[in-house]
């Protein structure tokens, strides 16, 4: 199974490097974004000793982030937290961060698991990767752009009873 | 023979007629449940669908048209869980039981004293990593009372009998194992001396299964799997689907390419009803899984359809498909009602199913022949059923392919019509159906099996269906095969109904309303603004003191009401499966809730 994912890691780091001008972009409203939410960050968790200062070499990476989109969507993280909405597990477009919000932090929650049902990845992912999905975790947060409030529901489907199929009503019994 | 050979003829005089079926049959009664399924009413409520037919409808009839203007609230519980409140409560002996969603806490209410106080309550200590292999808010729909017992499920899989007086626990039994994602959801049913159960877990790549547990001590007495080899299937002998394209040896493993079976989902997570005079239960499997329907080319047996079994042993009578190779997360698992009707000048016994794709049908629940199945909800997925092969007649440019989005698919994958069942009134004739008017953009992606993560490959979104309501209450003739009226709500109807002898339709709105309407014209009569979005079942009952009740649970959330009971992000319109995307001004509505409201005249 790793090796599996180091191929694709691989395939993905040349494919995506298209991608790369438009994700430096993205960085740099990251780190004027970053700064709002500083006081969020240090609330709880803990960091892990191994990991100290770590994160830095994972977060904003353009590279790291992308190969951890990937992981993202190969192991079914997408299922649970969508492209950061969250829905099973908790949303990361916002600075509401339950296990607290560092990377290390992120790190550790991918790493251990939580009891809530976040399953622990140490085993089945290299830590090599892991530290890729907290810096794609991490990223949601920091390129979110934050409208006022709530949207709209999306536009409604076009089409109605009486446009479309199965229209015509059958006679009685 | 004979039978068959009735059954071809007929077949064969529908095809005559092409695809608008008419039916020269005299009237000459209303369709009425069965009366062994649906006896004369104790003003109780033992389970979640009031009886074995599953009509959810009262004949206590105090409050009524012409006074339900003055009902107000007896008393209130405050659970204390802020999670979707999807279970009915349940009332026997004077005494009132509710199931909260995780972690699954039961509490009984003595409505022997004023303000109903707590009797009991009890804390089967759930275990707290089944919050994450619930696909859809972690919700429960209710418990059951049997002989002296309470039986409900917990979300870590397991079922549990208490002691219906004392809270005390008799026994218990391990039926799921989240680390391979299953969870239980659904309100167990007692047949005999049979406890149903079945698992949910259609997003995780489970296989699906009903089982029946000893209801005195909790052994299981058989297990009935919904992909495999047809002797893990408990399909036998005497066997008898009525379409050919049900029939043939070891279907659920033929039907899906290599071992996909062994991940193919059909759960059945959803209601049972039972016939005790044909001795069959009668319930539905969800959806194959992934989502992903190009990851398993074929008919998927045994997902999308609905079982009849003999609930002694087990062993399955017939078998029908309603949405074979389904590709929008259409489950077969929604309520079915019971109920005897002449149909062509002939007492037929049917079973009534307004099902997820969009379709109401009435099938022939002695040899599951489908007589009709009209679209009660606007779907552009199929253009109804094809009555000789019984197959649907899906619309091919709605099947998602992968890396492409199909844009506008009507109904969503909540469906026309999710979990929430209906109720119907033999006063009336007609099915007061609670359903969604809700569409999505779907774009297909391949996906991996990793046990205990959800299994999916689609990327869909969400959005108001055609008018922009996003909730319908639909009155059903049943026998006239149309919609009489229906109330068109903001939100997604996703609370049940309650049809009552009073005259009266009862159903909650996600944004908090409870509401009355009057059963033949659909009238607002009453309504009542509670503290969360409506979700739960409502139930009536005859109190101590000989008043008629009204209860129901508020409390928002499920996979419609998640964005939230999880306070999810209405930025990402794929959040929860997609349903983020119809919702994302459902936090502007309401608010996270838990709280039993019983209402009733001064």
């Amino acid at each position: 199974m790793s090796l599996h994912y180091l191929r694709k890691s691989l395939i993905s780091t040349l494919s995506l490097t298209v991608l790369l001008m438009i994700l430096s972009f993205s960085v740099v409203q990251a780190e004027e974004g970053g700064k709002h939410s500083e006081k969020h960050e240090h609330k709880k968790g803990s960091e892990p000793a191994s990991a100290f200062n770590k994160g830095s070499e994972y977060q904003n990476d353009p590279a790291h982030i992308a190969a951890g989109k990937r992981l993202y969507m190969e192991n079914n993280c997408v299922g649970c937290h969508f492209r950061g909405g969250g829905g099973i597990g908790p949303p990361f477009l916002d600075d509401d961060w339950h296990h607290g919000g560092k990377i290390e932090q992120i790190f550790n929650s991918i790493h251990n698991g939580l009891p809530g049902g976040m399953p622990a990845w140490k085993g089945r992912l290299q830590e090599e990767q892991i530290w890729q999905l907290a810096a794609y975790v991490k990223a949601f947060e920091t390129d979110a752009p934050m409208p006022d409030g709530p949207t709209q529901p999306v536009e409604r489907s076009p089409g109605g009873l009486d446009a479309e199929p199965n229209k015509s009503r059958k006679a009685k019994y | 023979m004979y039978l068959s050979l009735s059954k071809f003829s007929f077949v064969i005089a529908l095809i005559g007629i092409s695809f608008a079926v008419v039916y020269p049959g005299n009237i000459q009664a209303d369709p009425n449940p069965p009366l062994s399924a649906a006896p004369k009413d104790d003003g109780q409520w033992s389970m979640p669908a009031k009886n074995y037919a599953s009509t959810r409808y009262t004949d206590l009839q105090q409050i009524n048209r012409n006074n339900v203007a003055d009902l107000d609230v007896t008393f209130t519980f405050d659970t204390g869980i802020k999670k979707g409140q999807e279970a009915a409560p349940i009332i026997v002996n004077d005494t009132l039981y509710i199931v909260t969603p995780y972690p699954n806490k039961v509490f009984a209410l003595d409505l022997t004293r004023p303000g109903a106080p707590l009797k009991w309550k009890y804390d089967p200590e759930t275990l707290p990593a089944s919050q994450g292999v619930a696909c859809c808010d972690v919700v429960n729909r209710g418990g059951v009372y049997w002989e002296g017992k309470f039986i409900f499920n917990t979300l870590d899989g397991r079922t549990i009998a208490l002691n219906a007086n004392s809270g005390e626990e008799i026994w218990a039994t391990q039926l799921g194992d989240i680390h391979s994602g299953e969870s239980i959801t659904m309100a167990p049913l007692v047949v005999k001396d049979h406890v149903l159960v079945g698992n949910s877990g259609g997003e995780f790549g489970v296989r699906g299964w009903l089982a029946a547990l000893n209801v005195n001590d909790g052994e299981v007495e058989w297990k009935a799997f919904h992909t495999g080899p047809d002797e893990d299937v408990l399909i036998g002998e005497d066997f008898e689907p009525f379409y050919a394209m049900d029939r043939g040896k070891d279907l659920g493993v033929s039907t899906w390419p290599n071992d996909a079976w062994k991940t193919g989902g059909g759960t059945a997570w959803g209601w049972i009803s039972y016939d005790p005079d044909l001795d069959l239960i009668y319930y539905g499997t969800a959806n194959p899984g992934p989502w992903n329907a190009e990851q398993r080319p074929g008919d998927n047996k045994w997902t999308a359809g609905i079982f009849a079994r003999d609930p002694d042993d087990g062993s399955a009578k017939w078998f029908y498909q309603l949405t074979p190779h389904d590709a929008h997360d259409y489950d077969g698992v929604n309520e079915i009602i019971l109920l005897d009707m002449k149909i062509d000048g002939e007492e037929r016994k049917v079973l009534v199913r307004p099902e997820r794709n969009g379709f109401l049908y009435v099938i022939d629940r002695v040899t599951g022949e489908v007589i009709s199945a009209d679209a009660y909800s606007y779907t552009n997925t199929a253009n109804g059923v094809n009555l000789e092969t019984g197959r649907l007649r899906v619309v091919e440019s709605k099947i998602p392919t992968t890396g492409e989005e199909i844009s506008d698919i009507c109904p969503a994958a909540s469906g026309a019509k999710d979990w929430n069942p209906s109720a119907y009134s033999p006063k009336t004739g007609l099915l007061y159906i609670p359903h969604q008017n809700v569409c999505m953009d779907w774009t297909s992606h391949e996906t991996n099996y990793i046990a205990g993560t959800p299994y999916i490959g689609a990327k869909v979104i969400m959005k108001p269906g055609p008018g922009g309501h996003r909730g319908v209450l639909t009155a059903w003739d049943v026998l006239g095969r149309e919609a009489v009226w229906e109330v068109q709500e903001e939100f997604p109807l996703w609370s049940g109904s309650l049809a009552t002898a009073g005259g009266l339709i009862f159903y909650g709105t996600m944004d908090g309303w409870f509401k009355a309407l009057d059963a033949s014209t659909g009238e607002l009569l009453w309504s009542f603004k509670t503290n969360s979005g409506i979700i739960g079942q409502p139930v009536s009952y005859q109190s101590p003191d000989g008043k008629q009740h009204i209860a129901v649970l508020a409390g928002v959330g499920g996979w419609a009401g998640a964005i939230v009971s999880g306070d999810l992000d209405p930025r990402d319109p794929t959040a929860a499966l997609g349903y983020v995307g119809a919702m994302t001004d459902l936090k502007k509505a309401t608010k996270p809730g838990g709280t039993l409201y019983v209402f009733a005249l001064p």
